[in-house]
């Protein structure tokens, strides 16, 4: 009996192990910069705020797709360096994005990040220049119909 | 006897009585684990990164302000408002939009994750208010600040209460 009994107190701290996740460094910055907003599993109410998971990766199969996920001043402007940042974006990339994201596509780095994000996109109209980028996604490519939510809330 | 002489034996006798060497050496002993260690300990406590809240953080009880999770919590406890430390009060719904902290854990001295995930859907519960700001960021930084009302995305922005929901371990 006291045997059993150690046995579930076992198996409940082993669960209550299991609860709470180590995570990696690439996911503790997205957490902490991104996650609140995005969702830590990139699930998000999406007419508010884009939903990344197997959505995000859509971007990625236009070039300025790709820049607009570096420029967007959220990302841009973020308080991460660019090496972090570039980790963060291949996890958001390759992991969160799933199967949106193209085949081949390539992983990115510090420089890229630091050239990208010298540009912030803070001329345009975001939203309109995220739906022309959508638009193309979609026709084009064949990106989720999903990422048309963004903004569609009253 | 020379001057040299005499100053050698003096010399050598009192190092050769063993109740003057005991006794130096009993003192010395005595202060030894005080002396070395003062500017030790000194730098030490100038180098502890932990905040003024990890200090004096405690892990018994979630209705109090100082509850290790609560480091950078701002506004009032679930806990004491019919909720739980991540569960929110009857009549409310947790927000889907939050902001993260990290915590440090005095129980094992680790970093944990902490989403400060907003209840809402009700006038504000009113009871434990606590104001935490460790790692928090002015306002035009909304991500990492806690005056922010997070019911972003939930079905009403009335705020409630904060809960505190454990994210994971910080890598």
């Amino acid at each position: 009996m006291r045997f059993a009994a150690a046995l579930l107190v076992l198996a409940w701290a082993g669960a209550a192990g299991a609860e709470t996740p180590a995570l990696g460094h690439a996911q503790t910055v997205y957490a902490m910069r991104c996650a609140g907003c995005h969702g830590l599993e990139g699930v998000s109410p999406p007419a508010v705020v884009p939903a990344l998971r197997g959505q995000v990766g859509g971007f990625l199969c236009l070039q300025e797709g790709r820049d607009y996920l570096v420029r967007v001043p959220g990302v841009a402007l973020s308080l991460v360096g660019d090496d972090d940042l570039a980790a963060v974006m291949n996890f958001v990339a390759f992991t969160l994005g799933g199967a949106s994201t193209p085949s081949g596509t390539a992983p990115f780095d510090a420089a890229e990040i630091a050239r990208l994000r010298r540009e912030p996109l803070n001329e345009v109209s975001l939203r309109a220049y995220r739906a022309t980028l959508v638009e193309r996604a979609i026709v084009d490519c064949g990106a989720p119909a999903g990422l048309r939510a963004y903004g569609t809330a009253e | 006897m020379t001057l040299l002489d005499r100053t050698s034996e003096r010399l050598t006798r009192r190092l050769a009585s063993r109740r003057s060497l005991l006794a130096r050496l009993g003192g010395w002993l005595v202060a030894a684990p005080a002396l070395p260690l003062l500017p030790v300990q000194r730098a030490a406590a100038a180098t502890d990164a932990r905040t003024e809240f990890a200090r004096k953080a405690q892990t018994k009880d979630p209705t109090k302000c100082d509850y290790w999770r609560y480091c950078a919590m701002d506004g009032n406890l679930c806990s004491c408002c019919g909720g739980g430390l991540h569960t929110c009060p009857p009549g409310t719904v947790p927000s889907p939009t939050s902001w993260v902290g990290t915590c440090l854990n005095p129980e094992d001295g680790k970093a944990y994750l902490i989403a400060y995930r907003d209840c809402c859907g009700k006038d504000a519960c009113g009871r434990c208010g606590c104001s935490g700001t460790d790692g928090e960021l002015p306002t035009y930084r909304p991500q990492s600040n806690g005056d922010i009302i997070w019911c972003l995305g939930a079905p009403n922005m009335m705020f409630h209460c904060s809960s505190a929901v454990l994210v994971g371990l910080a890598g």
